[in-house]
């Protein structure tokens, strides 16, 4: 297993980077988590939460924080050129905390979820459509995926299908 | 106080819920032997007593109950129980001692009665569950005699969901009258969080107990007592925004015995999450609680983890066969067995099926109308098949379940094992659910219903990646599950499903 190794005070915004690299892969290792809607210094919070470590990669539209945490669970989040997640996938051995990735919009997803589950649900997979936010939840014991956006924040030219 | 309930197999699948109850009061009375004990048909056992406050030297009187076997050469002190010379299914009976000199202090000795190739072999149900006005469809129920440790203090649990997808034995807390004691850690509780993709959770103590089933014994492991603390919240790190599923509304029976693929709840491909030795950083799995200063999350050795009951056996130990006829398109319920270890006895060979490795995900590759489900499993606590709505087949009302327009539509899929290990083609039907369920008013079993589990693609590991085999694939087969960390012999090195 992976140990964190810990890098303080990096303090790089994610928009910083856009204009000198393209594909950079920085094993970072930022205090890092970062949460839907929340600025870049919001995955910095969230990947000290989760004492991971943070691989950064830039593409044309956006910057993905890919944090590794200890327990074996990855987090990627999607930072868009105005410095806002829009986006955050999970997969791993277990689920992330979502108060954490979800930030503000963890009080809405909650509500969704109890909502729909709060009766005999088997073992269906989650896929809410909400009016800001998409959730989907989905794996089995021993391994989780998912992941939450907020449509109207994506970047045009973004497909759904790279939100992983 | 609930007691035993002696069931024979031939009657358990229809009177799993219907228990009755024997009082157990221990006491003055010691025996000896003092746990519960396995005895072949035709086998005899010599229990004695001693009564601590018996200054008369009176003694006991014994019996056993149900009637079933005979008590031999009984003296105060002591009684040979002799099994019935044929056994065609295995029950349990209880002999209980009485002290004559106060016939309220009694004693009891739990003996399982094992029919002959019998030994690994435990009856499950899929007969709508135990919960009232409720019948779960293609739900598996059996029951566990479940004791304090190192006692004959012991009670039967019925309709307890049988799960190859999970890992642990987990009960309502409400459900059991013997007093189990939760492990004590720092001076705080110990307690389990299991987490559900769909965001449901289970939540309560971990606790010792020795755990019977058939003629196997899985001695001091721990199991989860599912049940809401009442100094404390669960912690946001369990609850994670979903829902609580400790309620009937929700779970659907007494309990779940989780008979996965790996040895503990917190492995996954030979790596244990939570120890101290493989771990540096607790998951959300085990948490430590002070009563209302709340909980931590907590690494924990893997011997105090929620032990796979099989894992823990003496023998029969690499895994599981379970195995149903044919159900068709509905049966009211049906009868299958679970029985213990794999290539151990003449009756759980993996035989002509085949096998298909299992990835470091817990999974294989599912190859369905074109699509790669690469997070593809084998279930029986799923209760439909739920796979991606890759043919565009009809929804029915509830926007979820298939309904199509023109049943049955008979389709076919690829397995494949992770590194190429097993591959083969499955062919299954998909009826319209609601004509299914509106049909057979009652049933428990359905054959051919199946839901969507998204909508395609899978692409990048997100998505629509899953085809789970729950327990309709099942039906008609015998399906091999076999446990990470074991060996099981001629066959490739585990975790595996075949079939």
């Amino acid at each position: 297993m992976k140990n964190p190794v810990w890098f303080v005070g990096l303090g790089l915004k994610a928009y910083d980077l856009f204009p000198r690299l393209l594909v950079v892969l920085l094993s970072v290792v930022v205090p890092a988590s970062a949460e839907l809607g929340g600025d870049t210094a919001s995955v910095y919070r969230d990947m000290e939460r989760m004492h991971g470590t943070v691989q950064l990669r830039n593409t044309q539209q956006y910057t993905i924080f890919e944090i590794n945490g200890p327990t074996g669970t990855t987090v990627r989040e999607f930072v868009g050129p105005d410095g806002i997640v829009f986006g955050i996938a999970w997969e791993g051995r277990f689920i992330p905390e979502m108060d954490q990735v979800l930030g503000t919009y963890f009080d809405q997803y909650s509500a969704a979820v109890k909502a729909v589950t709060g009766r005999y649900f088997g073992r269906r997979h989650l896929d809410m459509r909400l009016p800001n936010l998409v959730f989907e939840s989905n794996g089995h014991m021993g391994w989780y995926y998912g992941r939450a956006y907020i449509p109207e924040s994506v970047p045009k030219e973004t497909k759904l299908e790279d939100i992983h | 106080m609930r007691g035993i309930c002696g069931l024979t197999m031939a009657v358990a699948v229809v009177l799993l819920a219907g228990c009755t109850s024997t009082p157990i009061q221990p006491a003055g009375i010691s025996l000896a032997p003092n746990v519960p004990q396995v005895l072949n048909q035709g086998e005899a056992l010599t229990v004695s007593a001693v009564v601590s406050n018996d200054p008369n030297k009176k003694g006991v009187m014994w019996s056993v109950s149900p009637n079933m076997g005979s008590l031999l050469y009984q003296t105060p002190t002591s009684v040979t129980y002799l099994a019935p010379e044929t056994v065609s299914s295995n029950f349990i009976a209880t002999l209980t001692a009485t002290s004559l000199a106060n016939p309220m202090e009694t004693a009891p000795l739990v003996v399982t009665v094992v029919a002959p190739g019998q030994q690994n072999v435990q009856p499950i149900a899929v007969d709508g569950g135990p919960n009232p006005n409720q019948t779960h469809f293609n739900v598996p129920y059996t029951s566990v005699l479940i004791c304090v440790p190192g006692t004959s203090n012991c009670q039967t649990v019925d309709g307890i969901l049988v799960d190859s997808g999970s890992v642990g034995l987990r009960l309502f807390k409400s459900q059991l009258s013997i007093p189990l004691q939760s492990i004590s850690l720092s001076g705080g509780s110990l307690n389990a969080c299991q987490s559900f993709a769909n965001m449901q959770f289970l939540w309560g103590e971990v606790a010792p107990a020795d755990v019977y089933m058939a003629g196997e014994r899985a001695t001091g492991i721990s199991i989860q007592l599912i049940a809401d603390p009442t100094e404390f919240s669960i912690p946001m790190d369990c609850s994670n925004g979903g829902t609580d599923a400790d309620s009937p509304q929700i779970f659907p029976g007494n309990g779940i015995l989780g008979v996965g693929d790996e040895p503990t709840d917190c492995t996954l491909a030979g790596v244990n999450y939570c120890d101290p030795n493989s771990a540096s950083s607790p998951p959300p799995t085990y948490f430590v609680c002070f009563g209302s200063q709340g909980c931590a999350p907590t690494l924990l050795p893997k011997g105090q983890q929620l032990a796979n009951p099989i894992a823990a056996f003496a023998t029969d130990n690499n895994g599981e066969v379970l195995e149903f006829p044919s159900v068709g398109t509905a049966m009211t319920a049906v009868g299958g067995t679970l029985t213990f270890g794999i290539n151990t006895q003449p009756n759980n060979g993996v035989g002509t099926a085949t096998v298909f490795a299992i990835d470091s995900k817990n999974s294989f590759t599912t190859i369905f109308s074109g699509q790669q489900l690469t997070m593809s499993y084998v279930d029986s606590g799923s209760n439909e098949l739920f796979f991606p709505n890759v043919t565009g087949i009809s929804l029915c009302s509830d926007d979820f379940s298939y309904c199509p327009t023109n049943p049955p539509i008979l389709l076919s899929a690829m397995n494949q094992g992770a590194n190429n290990l097993g591959t083969g083609t499955i062919s299954f039907q998909v009826d319209n659910f609601e004509s299914d369920t509106e049909n057979n008013p009652g049933a428990a079993a359905f054959g051919f219903i199946a839901s969507s589990d998204g909508n395609p693609p899978c692409q990048n590991g997100q998505g629509a990646c899953t085809f789970d085999w729950g327990l309709p694939f099942f039906y008609g087969r015998r399906v091999l599950t076999s446990i990470d960390l074991q060996t099981v012999a001629d066959e490739p090195e585990t975790p595996w499903w075949a079939y």
